[in-house]
């Protein structure tokens, strides 16, 4: 595009200086698939500055002054063509779509560099890629697309956030998650806005207020020498999107939609009534009581109740998705405008998120040195979220923990009808016996929990940007950009007074929070590209960047409503003291930034740059407020050398790079280096209570990286390689480094700069063009990361400890550490676990026993002390992050017909299955299939010991719910058709339709519900549990697509 | 060309501006919602509110929020053993559960910020004059006593464990640290005091409250909720008492019932748990509780009454022993509604059964301190004494408790008021200690809890397996863990 419009612009400063001595080239230029006109496409004379551009019936006209010179057509999105110049005055052209011209330039916000002198690691990713695809938000498409990349979609709740780790997991405690820059504007970090239920309710990751249709190109850059010019926040790498803009020419309309529905992939098996009876009253006998579960028969039908509450719980999901573009212009003003709508019914009953959003893209070049553009951009977004793991009423937890053999509605119509508890709305008990006894937790009603309540957000996204381009002398370019980014997001959660809990209590509450996120950014730069003597290319960028956020939350909150018709706060409409709630947060942090860029390259064959970023963040302490972020690449195009060109035939370009380079991590937060009081109220009392200890000495985290590659492309570009070695080398990590617990300051723990680790390993992607032939195409892409991380130094020899994961000194991150399960004494059932030392302690549940009688050796002959976390060791190499990862892509085309398969895979990595661990539980709950492979005197080879109720020892966290999370997934698998002669009959330019299913298909040996589902979102050291997610959908899609 | 000449120089102008005339904010952030220290301790009203905060330090969600009382009665007899609270009542902690880690952690986190508090006073103690410097630091004292009190008893054995009480107790920690480099620092690697020395701080501590603290801060809700001379003589009296000390047990009950504040046994023993009674003149029985409001617990999971209440999360039902034990009878108030609820089955304290998420976290009343008195005397008594009798009959009389056959010994007395003790103050967190103190075994509740004999490793908290292991041996485990 920008190539284009330069050219526009010499086109014009050049044409008062024409010869009179000319003659005329005109002609057609046309799609040469299917010989549709083709608006906007670039005609040049090869040497000159002087060209043309096709008219909206894809016509031109050229003025040569010559004879025997060559003409350049050349259209974004497809292959060049240069052709003598005919003898006559007339030339028809055909063009052919190429992928592999699409993305000539990487860009990084600042500048963009042309492919081939590209000498750090990036990764260019079409827009088409995130188009049509049954996602909320681009970053879910990403995944198995771009080597480095791995992205985990964690669970199958709409809009909840995605983890994307390039090149492995940079932190500790900070995020690590990479930064997204729009158009030139870096994006409000976070995955989840949320913050009634810690998250777990509604969810809002603002990266879904994109519209994916409108994304022309998105760019990764992994290495330091890419990311180098966003210094201290590159760290995690930097996703650069760039958003449609409009072309010249003639002026195209594109709708394109979608349907999808969606089912849960995998969903646990749970008890049935029946065995659910069995089970329980197994437990309870061998503790030597009598049946606590027992049939409930309301209706006195002669039939008990039986309920199978996922069905309650789980819908095949619906989502409705469209998408309507304009596009065009002249030489002097170009635009994009779009609106899309989504309305998405997830897999969970209730759930459904609606969003909309209108974009216009402006681009105007007012004089030949002059350009101005403007980006708008408005969405708004509602999302009835629910409530899900990590919170008894979740959907999940409810619905696989309730005892199956209660109805789901009562007989008498009270409390909307749903079989609730008099005292407390809990679930019913039926006929079940001593529950609160015998139960591990409170049992929820799932369908009274998605229906009695409300947990929505409504988020409102204002983004928009203004640029302005000066181009005073030649090879000089002044930018200056100003971007704006304001969020708003309400949330609104009700719990009707018949809803257990909060609902309950407070006789029907409403909760309210407002946050709004204020971002703004100005950056002002110029480039100067200057070519000496035709052998020295010299390009600079200067600039600086200033960038302000400040972040306001406003709560309230209203029990005791009037009735449950009032399900929000209203005047007078609620009663009493003590049940109005009131409160809020702020906080703001500031960035400014110095950069500097120097690339120089000698006749495109040897490529050195250098980029330094000086950035000060007011989040560190006074004196370490600025850090200096320094990078150099370097390039080798092997392939412009003689020895080479002339000797390797097959080879036909070749490029070796490597670039060394420092950049940071500012995540820590607003404040995080202070000591500071913040309110501390007492009851009815005000008071100030410490908040935080601060450590004054903080600063950034630096992360070191190192990467050597190569870029080839061989037998005429229908192969390319590309190869990436890289390390990273990580310290001065900002830690939450524990202390003892007895110093008893805020939160045990204090941020500061302790702590080393690396990444280090290799990527790959090959694409190719096997077959191209008599119309048949096959394209295929894959990549493939593998990948070691160590920890080096934390701030003392300790572990950091989160749940059963560490960061431990010469291990990979997020070790798993725990107590080893030995199995099942087959004599006896009981379960039996490794002492530290190795050998077998045997656990005897039977009641009644002394704490001290219960642990002795496997054949029970001496009493040994009980195994305790001491017993716990590390499981060396075993980890929550995927050690290799990476995608296939293949697409067959013939005819306008297309089939493209996409599979994705990753492994190495471990997850700690507690879905399986909650559902194999001794207490009074509801079980998975496998307990029915329990030791009973008749079956005592199993690896499921004997039953005894409230036992608590067996089902501890330990090896036996630790399981290996490999997997391979066929992504996507699409099939579409593009029209040739319908068309025509409908005065269409493009008319596709097409459907695929998407997570068609899983291989794994992970026994739950999905390997991905990951509840620690974005946890850095906890990483790799899953406890109750929602499962993922498999979905499939039918849309269009049609161009006018 | 002139024009572009004169442009070209204008842009350079522009350019240059732009770079030197900053927009940068970087050096304007403070925090919107907290306030450095330093500008804390410069006004009387700012270092009153940060007093205050000790208070909130206090209602710590995992301490005395009330869940360390919870932990105590969850240990004793008169509570059925909640899941919720894992392996807690049936005796089967292990080091690394969260239960001990989190209420270790929520002790200290309280101390802290009266430690901290303290040193920050000491250092601008002119801001507010040294007489009122004096009350607040009885405050702090008051407020690291409490917490030390219920620490002390859950991690380690009772007094009379070791002849001179010189077994281990918990690490004494008295100063606090001020920045991020001091709290990483190995000097807080410490080692654990005995029993004795807790035990002499805490009476130290509670000698200077009482000496200092105010009779009443004339607000009917501050004296309840706030440290007064008499909650500090009351504490007292309950330490004096676990160790054994009858005559000074005796001494400091008395001071309190000798209050100016002329506390009196109410009316129905529901009175002093009921929520709207907290500033009621008319109930003066209170001398000292934690204060909540919604405000301070609108969660689920932590608040005393959530987990007592069926009309919360119900967690905790009472052990049928409850019932029986000896001379509690039918009419008694204290075994029928409001005292009493059955719901879903089940029996239920009706201490905290409504206002679930509000209820005020109870630590101290006039019927414990008359308690405290009349097994004092009873104890120094060598016949049965007639003070102490009359004392516990208060008690039974204003709940219409079945009429006693007097005791004819000094043991049957104190037997008595043991019993009476379980019944008044059950489920308000002394469950266990009352059998440890006493050198009882810890009865059965089977099938799960079989009898805990007294002495025996696991009545005791394990000490948390993150700073025991981090120490290096400098912090003892207790045995069998």
């Amino acid at each position: 595009m920008k190539r284009m419009l330069l050219l526009m612009f010499f086109s014009v400063l050049l044409c008062g200086h024409l010869m009179a001595q000319t003659r005329t080239i005109a002609g057609r230029v046309t799609d040469a698939k299917d010989g549709t006109p083709l608006p906007g496409v670039t005609v040049s004379i090869k040497g000159s500055s002087k060209g043309t551009i096709t008219n909206s019936n894809g016509d031109y006209r050229l003025e040569v002054s010559q004879t025997g010179g060559t003409l350049v057509f050349s259209y974004i999105g497809y292959s060049n063509r240069e052709l003598p110049m005919p003898a006559g005055g007339h030339l028809d052209v055909q063009l052919a779509t190429d992928d592999k011209t699409l993305r000539e330039v990487v860009v990084t916000g600042y500048v963009d560099i042309k492919k081939k002198e590209v000498t750090s690691s990036t990764a260019s990713l079409d827009g088409g890629k995130v188009h049509d695809k049954p996602i909320q938000s681009f970053d879910q498409a990403l995944k198995g697309q771009a080597a480095g990349v791995n992205v985990n979609v964690t669970s199958g709740i709409l809009g909840d956030a995605v983890a994307i780790r390039i090149r492995g997991v940079n932190s500790i405690s900070n995020s690590s998650s990479p930064l997204i820059v729009v158009d030139g504007i870096p994006l409000v970090s976070g995955t989840n806005l949320t913050t009634f239920n810690g998250g777990n309710g509604t969810r809002y990751n603002p990266l879904a207020d994109i519209n994916p249709n409108d994304i022309e190109t998105i760019d990764i850059l992994k290495d330091a020498a890419a990311a180098a010019l966003y210094g201290s926040r590159a760290a995690n790498g930097v996703i650069v999107i760039t958003t449609r803009r409009g072309k010249q020419g003639t002026i195209t309309a594109t709708y394109n939609g979608n349907f999808t529905w969606a089912k849960a992939a995998r969903l646990p098996k749970l008890l049935n009534g029946d065995d659910f009876t069995t089970i329980q009253n197994e437990k309870a006998a061998n503790l030597g009581l009598g049946p606590i579960a027992v049939d409930y028969d309301p209706t006195g039908s002669g039939k008990p109740a039986r309920t199978d509450w996922l069905k309650q719980v789980f819908q095949t999901g619906f989502t409705q998705n469209h998408n309507v573009s304009v596009s065009g212009g002249t030489e002097k003003a170009q635009f994009y405008g779009s609106m899309d709508y989504i309305d998405a019914k997830g897999i969970v009953f209730t759930n459904r998120l609606r969003r909309g959003s209108v974009r216009l893209n402006l681009d105007v070049t007012p004089k030949t040195w002059f350009k101005v553009g403007v980006n708008l951009y408005a969405s708004k977004g509602l999302n009835n979220g629910v409530l899900s793991d990590g919170l008894l009423a979740g959907a999940t937890v409810a619905g696989y923990n309730a005892p199956p053999n209660v109805p789901v509605y009562n007989t008498t119509g009270d409390y909307g009808g749903f079989y609730l508890s008099a005292a407390n709305r809990d679930l019913g008990n039926g006929n079940n016996v001593n529950v609160s006894t015998n139960r591990l937790n409170r049992f929820f009603h799932p369908l009274a929990t998605l229906l009695l309540g409300r947990n929505d957000n409504i988020s409102n996204r204002t983004s928009g940007g203004i640029y302005g381009e000066l181009s005073p002398i030649k090879g000089l370019k002044i930018t200056s950009r100003f971007g704006v980014d304001f969020i708003q997001d309400f949330e609104d959660q009700y719990s009707g007074p018949d809803q257990a809990g909060l609902g309950f209590n407070f006789n029907g509450l409403v909760q309210e929070n407002l946050v709004r996120n204020n971002q703004w950014n100005w950056s002002n730069f110029a480039t100067y590209t200057r070519t000496f003597a035709e052998k020295h290319t010299v390009a600079l960028t200067a600039g600086v960047e200033y960038q302000y956020r400040k972040r306001i939350d406003l709560y309230t909150g209203q029990g005791n409503l009037t009735d449950s018709y009032f399900q929000s706060i209203y005047d007078g409409l609620s009663a009493g003291t003590g049940n109005t709630f009131a409160g809020g947060t702020a906080n703001a942090d500031a960035f400014d930034s110095y950069f500097g860029r120097l690339a120089y390259n000698y006749k495109g064959k040897y490529y050195v740059e250098g980029a330094l970023r000086a950035d000060a963040f007011s989040g560190f302490g006074i004196d370490n407020r600025r850090g200096y972020f320094p990078s150099v690449s370097a390039g080798w195009r092997v392939s412009e050398e003689a020895f080479f060109r002339d000797h390797v035939k097959v080879i036909n370009d070749l490029k070796i790079r490597a670039s060394y380079g420092k950049v940071g991590n500012a995540n820590v937060g607003p404040y995080p280096w202070r000591t500071l009081y913040g309110g501390g109220q007492y009851a009815e009392l005000n008071g100030l209570s410490m908040a935080q200890i601060g450590d004054p000495t903080l600063k950034w985290e630096t992360s070191k990286k190192l990467d050597i590659g190569f870029d080839a492309a061989l037998l005429r570009s229908r192969l390319t390689v590309t190869f990436d070695y890289f390390k990273n080398n990580v310290d001065g990590l900002v830690l939450s480094a524990p202390v003892y617990r007895t110093t008893g300051i805020p939160g045990a723990a204090v941020i500061t700069n302790i702590g080393a680790m690396w990444n280090q390993g290799y990527e790959l992607t090959v694409t190719a063009t096997p077959i191209d032939k008599r119309g048949l195409t096959w394209t295929t892409s894959a990549n493939f990361t593998a990948l070691k991380n160590k920890v080096t130094q934390l701030a003392t020899p300790d572990d950091l400890v989160s749940g059963s994961n560490r960061a431990s000194i010469g291990r990979p991150l997020g070790v798993f550490y725990m107590i080893r399960w030995a199995g099942v004494d087959p004599n006896t059932g009981y379960g039996m676990f490794y002492a530290k030392d190795g050998s077998i302690r045997r656990y005897n549940p039977s009641p009644g026993l002394a704490t001290a009688d219960r642990w002795t050796t496997q054949d029970g002959s001496s009493k040994l002390p009980g195994i305790t976390g001491a017993d716990a060791v590390y499981l060396e190499g075993k980890t929550g992050y995927p050690t290799w990862y990476g995608g296939w892509t293949n697409t067959l085309t013939y005819k306008g017909i297309e089939l493209g398969i996409t599979l994705q895979f990753s492994g190495g990595n471990w997850l700690l299955n507690a879905t399986r661990q909650g559902l194999m539980t001794n207490f009074f709950n509801n079980n998975i299939d496998e307990i029915k492979s329990r030791w009973t005197p008749t079956n005592k080879n199993t690896i499921t010991p004997k039953l005894v109720l409230r036992e608590n020892v067996t089902t501890q966290t330990s090896t036996r719910w630790l399981e290996k999370a490999d997997y391979l997934r066929v992504q996507e698998i699409v099939l579409a058709y593009t029209f040739p002669t319908v068309k025509k009959m409908l005065g269409v330019s493009t008319f596709r339709v097409f459907g695929s299913v998407n997570n068609a298909f899983l291989l794994t040996g992970y026994s739950g519900q999905d390997p991905d589902i990951n509840t620690n979102r974005q946890a850095n050291i906890a990483f790799g549990v899953d406890s109750r997610g929602v499962p993922l959908a498999r979905t499939f899609v039918l849309g269009l697509r049609a161009g006018f | 060309m002139t024009t572009i000449n004169k442009f070209r120089k204008n842009i350079w102008i522009l350019a240059v501006g732009l770079v030197l005339g900053s927009c940068s904010k970087v050096n304007e952030q403070n925090p919107y919602v907290n306030v450095d220290p330093a500008d804390v301790f410069k006004t009387p009203a700012r270092v009153e509110l940060a007093a205050i905060g000790m208070y909130d330090a206090l209602q710590n969600a995992e301490f005395l929020g009330g869940r360390v009382l919870i932990y105590a009665d969850q240990r004793g007899n008169d509570a059925n053993i909640a899941s919720f609270f894992g392996n807690t009542g049936s005796f089967t902690l292990l080091s690394g559960d969260a239960i001990p880690l989190n209420c270790w952690t929520g002790g200290y986190r309280t101390i802290f910020e009266t430690n901290f508090f303290t040193k920050k006073l000491k250092q601008n103690e002119s801001v507010v004059g040294s007489t009122k410097a004096l009350q607040y630091y009885a405050e702090a004292k008051f407020i690291r006593a409490l917490c030390y009190f219920y620490l002390v008893n859950l991690y380690a054995q009772p007094y009379s464990f070791t002849a001179d009480a010189s077994h281990a107790g918990v690490p004494l920690i008295l100063d606090a640290v001020t920045d991020g480099q001091g709290a990483l620092s190995s000097a807080n690697n410490v080692k654990r005091n005995t029993v004795k020395e807790v035990y002499d701080q805490m009476i130290a501590d509670l000698t200077d409250a009482s000496n200092n603290l105010p009779i009443t801060y004339n607000d009917i809700y501050q004296d309840r909720a706030r440290a007064t001379k008499a909650a500090a003589d009351g504490l007292l009296a309950r330490v004096y008492l676990y160790k054994g000390d009858w005559a000074n047990a005796n001494a400091r009950a008395d001071a309190v019932i000798a209050s100016p504040r002329n506390f009196s046994l109410s009316a129905e023993p529901i009175d002093v748990f009921k929520f709207d009674n907290q500033t009621s003149p008319s109930m003066n029985e209170k001398i000292f509780s934690v204060a909540m409001n919604t405000a301070d617990n609108p969660n689920t999971n932590n608040a005393i009454g959530q987990h007592y209440s069926p009309n919360g999360r119900g967690d905790i039902s009472i052990n049928p022993a409850y019932f029986n034990i000896p001379n509690f009878g039918a009419t008694d108030k204290r075994k029928i509604a409001p005292m009493i609820r059955v719901v879903g089955g089940a029996s239920w304290t009706g201490k905290y059964f409504n206002n679930t998420y509000e209820n005020w976290v109870p630590i101290l009343r006039l019927a414990e301190i008359k308690l405290i008195k009349a097994e004092a005397l009873a104890r120094m008594s060598t016949i049965v004494d007639p003070v102490a009798y009359n004392q516990l009959l208060d008690i039974r009389v204003r709940s219409n408790a079945s009429t006693l056959v007097p005791p004819t010994t000094k043991q049957g007395l104190i037997d008595l008021i043991m019993n009476e003790r379980r019944i008044e103050l059950a489920f308000e967190g002394q469950g266990l200690f009352d059998f440890l103190r006493t050198g009882r075994d810890v009865p059965a509740r089977l099938p799960v809890q079989p009898i805990q004999t007294w002495g025996s490793n696991f009545v005791v908290f394990p000490i948390p397996f993150v700073d025991w292991q981090r120490s290096g041996g400098v912090l003892v485990q207790n045995p069998g863990y």
